[in-house]
C-alpha cells in the first residue's frame, strides 16, 4: 500500500495501517479513477475485468461519477469505492471491486459497505484533515466477506467441509452449512406438529360441542394457530364459558379461569385428557366466542409429540442414509449437482387424524436446502470457474445461497446488457 | 324406476318424488282450507288453492296468529323434532309474528319472512323432516323463491298485509341448494341422464355427484400440467437469458403463466412510443431465444418458442417508463398443437392412469363427521393428489412445483364404493353408486345468522340444565 500512495494524486488522504499487500489490478483501477482519458480507461477496464459487462458496469456507475468518490478502502483482494450520494438519492452507492476467486480477473458488485465506511470514520480523528479529501485506507479481507455475507472462501477444486458456516464456493454461490444435531427434527417440525395436535384437539372439542347441539366453526390460521368459533351473541360471557366448561368437563379434565392483565380480562379454559393438555383462551366479540387452542408441551401432550417426532426422525434418517438420488439446480450460470443428499421437502400424514376438520399434512419445505452426509458429493460447475467437488465430514443442512448484493445491481447490470445487445456503448 | 342387480334401489330424480306423493294425502290439508282459517289481514299472491300442504305446517301458521304463548310453546315442542328447533321457532319467529311480511307454502315446506324493527330482514324455512317425522326450522335466503313465486310483486301492494303464496317442494330444495332427497335406508345413487346432481342424503348432509370419466379426471389436472409445461419452458428461457448476462427473476401467476421479469433501463427509449420499444425488444428476445429454440412470430409483441419437447407463447411487454421487460410465458392456445400436445397427453395419460389404478384397487376407509352425521367411505379415493413432475420437466433455476389437486371433502367413488352415513336420530343409511363419480360432501345452504340463533337457544337450554340459570 505504501507504494500505491505516491501514484495517486494529492487530493487523497492516506489513513491507518498501510503496510498491507494489495493486488496490482486494484491499484490500476484506483489510478484509473484519476485518469481523464476515457478511451484508455475503457481499454484498461476491458483488460482487467472478467467480462465486458463488469467493465461496462464500472465505466458507467463508477468511472463516470468519479468526482463523487469519497473513500477508497483497500484489502489484499478487494477495493471498496464509497461515493457521496447525489442530492436526490436516498441510498448512497457503494461498490466493491474484487479479484474473482483470487486469481482470474476483476468483478464489481454494488452492495452496502456502511461498516467499512465507519471503520474509516474512526481513523479520521482530525476532521479538518479529511474534509474535501478522498480518504484512502486499508482493512482486512474479512470485512468484505462480512459485507458479502459469508465467512470463508472455498478455493480448492476438491474440499471437505467440516464445520458450520457460510462458504463461498464459486463466484457468487454461497453454501450455508448448519450442523444437524439431535434436536434438528424438533426445530424443523416443532410448529407443524404442534399445529397438528391443536387441530386434533380442536376437532375433539368441536365434536363434543356438536353432540350438545352447539354448532362451532373452525379456522386454521396461517401461523398455525387453530381457532374454534362458537357463533352466538354472548349475553353473559361468564355463563357461556361456564356452560362450555361443563360440557367439555364430561370428556376432559376441564377448568375455567379468569385472570386480569393490565389491559384486559382473560377468560381461559384448561383441558386435558390422556392424549393432550391444552389451553383454550376465549376472545369474545359481538357475534361469537373464539377459542384459540394452544397445546402445552407437558404430559400427556409431550408423549404424543415425542412419538410423532421420533417417527419423523426415523423416516428422515432412513431416507438420508439410503439416498441415491441426484438433485440438480442452477444458480446464475453455476450448475450444482447434489448426489446422495436429501432435499428438505418432507410431507407426513399425522397419526392423529381429525374427523370434522380437514386433516392438514405436516409439511416442511425449504427451497434450495438439502441434508447432506459423508456419502454426499456436491459438484458445482461454471463455464469460466471450472468444476469443484465438495464433500462433508458429518451430517449438515446445506442451503444454496448467493453473496449479498444490492437490489439495484440487478437493474444496473441488466441495463448494461440491454445496451450491449442493442449495440450501444456500455458507458 | 330401474332395479339393479343388487338389493338397493336406484335413486333418480323421479324415484325420489314417488314416495312423497304416497305419504302426503292422509296428513295434508289444502291451501284453500288454510287460507279460509286465517284472519283477513293476508294478501293472496297467485296462490294455488288446490295445493296440498302438510297439516303440521298449517298448525304452525295458525299458531302464528294465536297470542297464547304457553299453548304455542307446548304445540311447537310437539310439532318440531326437538326442543332446539322449537326454541328457535319460538324465539325468532313466534316472538316476531307481528313483523311477518310473507309466507310461502309448498306441500312439505313453508317459508316465512320477518322484518324486525331496526334489524336486517330474515327468512326461515320450516319443513317436514325427511317428509315423515316432525318439523325442522332453518334460516335461508329466500330471494330467488320470492321472485319465482311472485311475492316480490305483491309485496309492493301488500299495504301492511301478510303476503301468502305457493311454490313447489323443488323450489324449496333449490333454496337449500340440492336437487333430490334420498329417503331410503339403502340406495344406489346416479346422476341419470344429467352430468351432475345434488342429493340430500340425511338431515342437512348433501352429496353432490358429478360424472367422472377420464376426461373429468384429466380436467382436474389440466391447469397444473399446463403450469408445469410453462415453468419448464420459462426455466429454459431464463437459462438462456442468464447466459447472455441478464439477471432475470420469475413469478408464477394465478393463471398459471410464468412472468420472467428483467428489471433494467432501456436507454434511448425515453421519448419513443411504447409500441416501438416493444417491437424492438421482441426482435431482441426473438434473436436471443432463437439460439436454442425454434422461434416463430405470433403477432405483435408475441413469439412462439418451441424445442423438441414443448412449445409456448411468449408475450414481450415493456413497462411505461421503459424500466423493465416482462416476458409472459404461457401455454395459452398452444396445448392443442404439437409438440406440446404430445407431452401434455403423455403426462395426462400417466396421471389419469395412476388415479384410475388407485381408485379401482382402493381398499381404504375414510371417515368424517358433518354436524352430528358420521360418514364412512369405503373403497373410495379422496381427491387429494400430489405428483412430482417427471424428471425431464423439472426446472433447474425455478422452483420445481408439485402437481397438486386437493378438494376438501371430495372423493372419487365407483360401484365398488360403499358410503355409510349415521346419525343418532336419523339412523343409518348405506349408499352405493352406479358409476364413477366425483362425490362432494357438503351441507344444505343455511344463513350464517341461523347458526348463531341456534347456539343461543342451546346455550340458554344448557344453562338451565347445568343450573347456571335458575
Amino acid at each position: 500500500m505504501r507504494d500505491v500512495i505516491p501514484k495517486l494524486p494529492p487530493i487523497i488522504q492516506p489513513l491507518g495501517n498501510l503496510g498491507i499487500n494489495v493486488r496490482h489490478e486494484l491499484v490500476e483501477i484506483a489510478e484509473a479513477l484519476f485518469n481523464d482519458n476515457k478511451g484508455a480507461v475503457w481499454e484498461l477496464a476491458k483488460r482487467l475485468f472478467i467480462d465486458d459487462n463488469h467493465a461496462g458496469f464500472f465505466m458507467r456507475y463508477v468511472y463516470r461519477r468519479r468526482e463523487d468518490v469519497r473513500r477508497l478502502v483497500f484489502t489484499p483482494h478487494y477495493l471498496a469505492i464509497i461515493m457521496m450520494p447525489k442530492p436526490y438519492q436516498f441510498l448512497k452507492p457503494d461498490f466493491a471491486i474484487g479479484i474473482n476467486d483470487y486469481r482470474d480477473g476483476l468483478f464489481m458488485s454494488e452492495l452496502d459497505l456502511t461498516r467499512i465506511s465507519y471503520t474509516t470514520n474512526e481513523l479520521c480523528s482530525d476532521i479538518e484533515k479529511c474534509v474535501g479529501k478522498i480518504i484512502v485506507a486499508a482493512v482486512g479481507d474479512d470485512a468484505f466477506r462480512a459485507a458479502f455475507g459469508y465467512d470463508r472462501d472455498v478455493l480448492g477444486q476438491e474440499a471437505v467441509i467440516t464445520t458450520g458456516g457460510r462458504y463461498r464456493v464459486q463466484g457468487e454461490v454461497v453454501f450455508n452449512i448448519e450442523e444437524v444435531g439431535g434436536d434438528y427434527p424438533k426445530r424443523l417440525f416443532n410448529e407443524q406438529i404442534l399445529r397438528s395436535i391443536s387441530i386434533y384437539t380442536a376437532d375433539v372439542v368441536m365434536r363434543i360441542l356438536i353432540d350438545h347441539g352447539i354448532s362451532p366453526v373452525a379456522q386454521v390460521g396461517g401461523n398455525g394457530e387453530v381457532l374454534v368459533r362458537v357463533p352466538v351473541v354472548p349475553h353473559g360471557i361468564d355463563e357461556c364459558l361456564r356452560i362450555i366448561a361443563e360440557i367439555l368437563g364430561k370428556y376432559f379434565t376441564a377448568q375455567y379461569s379468569t385472570y386480569f392483565t393490565m389491559k384486559e380480562v382473560v377468560h381461559s379454559l384448561w383441558i386435558s385428557n390422556n392424549e393432550v393438555a391444552a389451553e383454550m383462551e376465549a376472545n369474545i366479540n359481538d357475534e361469537s366466542i373464539d377459542f384459540t387452542i394452544e397445546p402445552w408441551l407437558i404430559e400427556p401432550t409431550k408423549q404424543v409429540y415425542n412419538k410423532m417426532i421420533n417417527m419423523i426422525t426415523g423416516g428422515i434418517k432412513d431416507m438420508l442414509n439410503n439416498s441415491e438420488r441426484i438433485d440438480e439446480l442452477l444458480v446464475g450460470r453455476h450448475y450444482i449437482k447434489i448426489e446422495r443428499g436429501l432435499p428438505v421437502n418432507f410431507t407426513y400424514e399425522p397419526e392423529l387424524k381429525p374427523k370434522i376438520l380437514e386433516p392438514v399434512l405436516i409439511t416442511v419445505h425449504k427451497p434450495r436446502t438439502f441434508l447432506v452426509t459423508p456419502r454426499s458429493v456436491v459438484t458445482i460447475e461454471h463455464p469460466q470457474h471450472g468444476v469443484k467437488h465438495i464433500r462433508f465430514n458429518g451430517t449438515y443442512e446445506l442451503t444454496v445461497d448467493t453473496t449479498r448484493v444490492s437490489g439495484r445491481q440487478i437493474i444496473d447490470m441488466n441495463t448494461i446488457i440491454f445496451d450491449r445487445l442493442l449495440g450501444k456503448e456500455a458507458w | 324406476m330401474v332395479i339393479l342387480n343388487n338389493p338397493c334401489q336406484l335413486i333418480n330424480h323421479q324415484a325420489v318424488h314417488a314416495p312423497m306423493t304416497q305419504v302426503q294425502q292422509p296428513q295434508s290439508t289444502t291451501m284453500r282450507g288454510i287460507i279460509q282459517a286465517l284472519p283477513p289481514n293476508i294478501l293472496q299472491c297467485n296462490a294455488d288453492l288446490n295445493t296440498s300442504v302438510r297439516r303440521e305446517l298449517a298448525d304452525i301458521v295458525w299458531l302464528l296468529f294465536s297470542s297464547d304463548k304457553r299453548t304455542a310453546a307446548k304445540l311447537a315442542r310437539r310439532l318440531f323434532i326437538d326442543g332446539t328447533h322449537a326454541g328457535v321457532f319460538m324465539s325468532y319467529v313466534y316472538d316476531y309474528r307481528d313483523r311477518i311480511t310473507d309466507i310461502v307454502f309448498s306441500p312439505n315446506y313453508m317459508g316465512i319472512s320477518i322484518e324486525p324493527p331496526r334489524e336486517l330482514a330474515r327468512n326461515y324455512v320450516i319443513g317436514v323432516n325427511d317428509y315423515s317425522d316432525g318439523l325442522f326450522i332453518n334460516g335461508a335466503d329466500l330471494a330467488l323463491l320470492h321472485i319465482k313465486s311472485g311475492v316480490n310483486d305483491c309485496y309492493r301492494v301488500r299495504n301492511g298485509r301478510i303476503v301468502v303464496a305457493t311454490a313447489s317442494d323443488g323450489d324449496f330444495r333449490a333454496v337449500f341448494g340440492y336437487d333430490a332427497d334420498v329417503l331410503e335406508r339403502e340406495a344406489v345413487l346416479t346422476t341419470g341422464p344429467r352430468n351432475s346432481i345434488a342429493y340430500r342424503v340425511q338431515g342437512e348432509v348433501v352429496f353432490e355427484l358429478t360424472r367422472a370419466g377420464n376426461k373429468y379426471i384429466a380436467e382436474l389436472f389440466r391447469e397444473q400440467v399446463q403450469r408445469i409445461i410453462a415453468i419448464y419452458m420459462a426455466d429454459k428461457a431464463m437459462r438462456l437469458l442468464v447466459d447472455h448476462g441478464f439477471n432475470p427473476d420469475a413469478i408464477i401467476t394465478a393463471a398459471d403463466d410464468v412472468l420472467v421479469l428483467i428489471p433494467g433501463v432501456i436507454q434511448g427509449s425515453k421519448n419513443v412510443d411504447r409500441w416501438v420499444v416493444i417491437r424492438k425488444m421482441t426482435g431482441l428476445f426473438a434473436s436471443i431465444l432463437g439460439e436454442y429454440f425454434t422461434v416463430r412470430n405470433d403477432g405483435f409483441g408475441c413469439i412462439r418458442i418451441s424445442d423438441g419437447t414443448a412449445s409456448v407463447r411468449v408475450f414481450i411487454d415493456v413497462d411505461n417508463e421503459s424500466r423493465g421487460i416482462t416476458l409472459r410465458v404461457t401455454t395459452w392456445k398452444v396445448i392443442g398443437s404439437m409438440p406440446t400436445r404430445r407431452i401434455y397427453n403423455r403426462v395426462m395419460r400417466e396421471l389419469t392412469g395412476s388415479v384410475r389404478d388407485m381408485l379401482n384397487n382402493s381398499e381404504r376407509t375414510d371417515e368424517l363427521i358433518i354436524g352430528n352425521h358420521y360418514v364412512k367411505i369405503e373403497r373410495g379415493l379422496p381427491i387429494n393428489f400430489e405428483y412430482e413432475p417427471e424428471p425431464m420437466l423439472k426446472p433447474r433455476m425455478l422452483r420445481s412445483l408439485l402437481i397438486t389437486v386437493s378438494r376438501l371433502r371430495g372423493f372419487l367413488v365407483t360401484p365398488r364404493t360403499l358410503v355409510t352415513i349415521e346419525h343418532p336420530q336419523h339412523g343409518v343409511k348405506h349408499l352405493r353408486f352406479d358409476g364413477t363419480y366425483d362425490l362432494r360432501i357438503r351441507t344444505t345452504m343455511v344463513s350464517d345468522r341461523y347458526i348463531g340463533d341456534v347456539n343461543a337457544v342451546v346455550v340458554r337450554r344448557l344453562a338451565y340444565e347445568f343450573g347456571i340459570y335458575s
